[in-house]
């Protein structure tokens, strides 16, 4: 990487209208995090039909902003509800709370925000690092090698995403075969249109990818109407307070919970729900006070709350290089670019204009 | 650069939003779902220009509500349709360049180490799901 691509990415970036547009997504993240039952994917659904309209940087920015505001906000939820915001925080839900209720509520959440921040940021940095070697060595891939990629990307999400194989390989089938509607694209032989001009074109991806997770989080919300939410009675203090000494302490946890979740996350499938499950279990397997885990303990948030948002940011390696999603906000990101007309990938990676479009 | 900008950025924005969580969280649910249902209609409507969005958006959300209810997953099902194209493609691209041969799915040394993985995957895959994995069976017991 060259100083010049960098500055060619500040230029993209630091422009009013960028800035305002990634602050206004900041805000609606955190606000769609923060309400449990909405979740990051949802973010994205809802954002992609605003930033459709936009440059490829905006709206780039816009959702990663978005997302890495919703994954942190779902912690709140959690400590003062119960309730996890996003499934990514549902790992440590239970952690959370009973830390307020033992009165730390403000170092619990001082907790979630910094380890969720520089977790964020290792993420970063190991994307900025490992995307334009991996992009080198995309460049000698051919049809084969893209092949295998994509069998290997639509296997992994069922090996990860579910720990039933037979309904994960159904969903996948299922959602194979809705992809055959619409033009064959070798032969340009129309396939189970009936007829039907509009069918012609495909079943278009974004209305699906709202229907599906948008819609029925709203049935799954109406059907749990009459549930009650408990008054939260704590004042908030100053959050920051011991956050210091608790990242302290705990910096290997900190350092392997974020070392999972890049590695989680840049495995295509895997996001950063599992991340965090999985992180917040060898924390407390490698634990020297396991005992003390389920009780309000800091240790596990520590490792989950850095998992969760670098796995976010990992999920942007396979995605950019390959063009294989890493979890389902990098494949809605994924459909819109091809839409656009960038192709994520091969072509994307060879060309300078792209690269310093990838930094910024 | 917006990625690093955007963690920053959750720095003084989470501290602001801890502070409000407590109005935000007080939204009533009656409220909120019908908002979102509109940013639906709206945001499908504006991507296809036409009735057909919105018809296909409540189809597929009645549909994967009901496997999600069922315990199927969803992921799974977009990456379907995202990949499906890709994976279509390139295949029938390699048949027509190998004239067929199913063997030269192997024969680029990259590739091989990618295919040998991907079905690797598959064999574990199918191995727990055997009957004569015990674990499995203990479980489902």
């Amino acid at each position: 990487m060259t100083l010049d691509i960098l500055m060619q990415a500040f230029a993209l970036v630091f422009r009013f209208d960028v800035l305002a547009i990634i602050m206004g997504a900041a805000i609606f993240g955190m606000f769609v995090g923060a309400m449990p039952g909405l979740t990051a994917t949802m973010a994205t659904a809802l954002l992609i039909p605003v930033t459709f309209f936009m440059d490829p940087v905006p709206a780039l920015g816009a959702i990663v902003t978005a997302t890495a505001m919703a994954i942190f906000a779902g912690d709140i939820p959690a400590a003062m509800l119960r309730m996890p915001g996003t499934p990514a925080s549902a790992a440590y839900t239970d952690e959370s709370y009973l830390m307020g209720k033992k009165g730390l509520l403000d170092l619990n959440l001082g907790t979630n925000l910094v380890t969720s921040v520089l977790g964020g940021l290792i993420g970063v940095a190991i994307l900025v690092l490992a995307a334009p070697a991996l992009a080198e060595f995309a460049l000698a891939f051919s049809s084969f090698e893209y092949f295998w990629l994509a069998a290997l990307g639509l296997t992994c999400a069922v090996f990860l995403a579910t720990n039933d194989p037979l309904k994960g390989f159904a969903s996948l089938f299922l959602g194979l075969g809705i992809g055959t509607i619409g033009i064959d694209p070798a032969a340009g032989f129309p396939r189970f249109t009936f007829g039907s001009v509009e069918l012609m074109q495909g079943i278009s991806f974004i209305p699906a990818m709202i229907g599906m997770f948008a819609i029925s989080e709203l049935l799954r919300g109406v059907t749990s109407m009459q549930a009650t939410t408990e008054e939260i009675t704590q004042q908030v203090g100053n959050v920051f307070r011991g956050t210091g000494a608790v990242l302290k302490r705990y910096w290997v946890n900190f350092l392997r919970g974020s070392g999972i979740g890049v590695v989680i996350g840049a495995l295509p499938g895997a996001g950063a729900d599992i991340a965090a499950w999985i992180s917040y279990a060898v924390s407390k397997r490698f634990s020297k006070e396991p005992e003390k885990f389920g009780t309000g303990h800091v240790e596990g948030i520590v490792d989950a709350g850095a998992a969760n948002n670098s796995a976010l940011a990992a999920a942007w390696i396979p995605a950019l290089v390959f063009g294989i999603p890493g979890d389902s906000i990098t494949a809605i990101v994924i459909g819109v670019l091809y839409m656009k007309g960038m192709n994520p990938g091969r072509r994307c990676s060879s060309r300078t204009r792209s690269s310093s479009t990838r930094y910024s | 650069m917006i990625f690093v900008l955007a963690n920053l950025l959750m720095l003084p924005l989470g501290w602001a939003i801890i502070k409000s969580a407590k109005q935000v969280l007080r939204v009533p649910k009656n409220i909120l779902l019908p908002m979102i249902l509109i940013f639906c209609v709206v945001g499908s409507y504006a991507m296809t220009n036409s009735i057909y969005g919105i018809i296909i958006m409540l189809v597929m959300g009645v549909f994967a509500f009901m496997l999600e209810e069922n315990g199927f997953p969803v992921a799974p099902i977009i990456l379907g349709l995202v990949l499906g194209e890709m994976f279509e493609q390139n295949f029938i691209t390699s048949m027509i360049k190998s004239d067929g041969s199913f063997l030269a799915f192997f024969a680029r040394p990259i590739s091989g180490i990618l295919g040998v993985a991907t079905i690797a995957i598959w064999l574990l895959m199918l191995w727990r799901m055997g009957p004569w994995n015990k674990a499995r069976r203990a479980v489902a017991a």
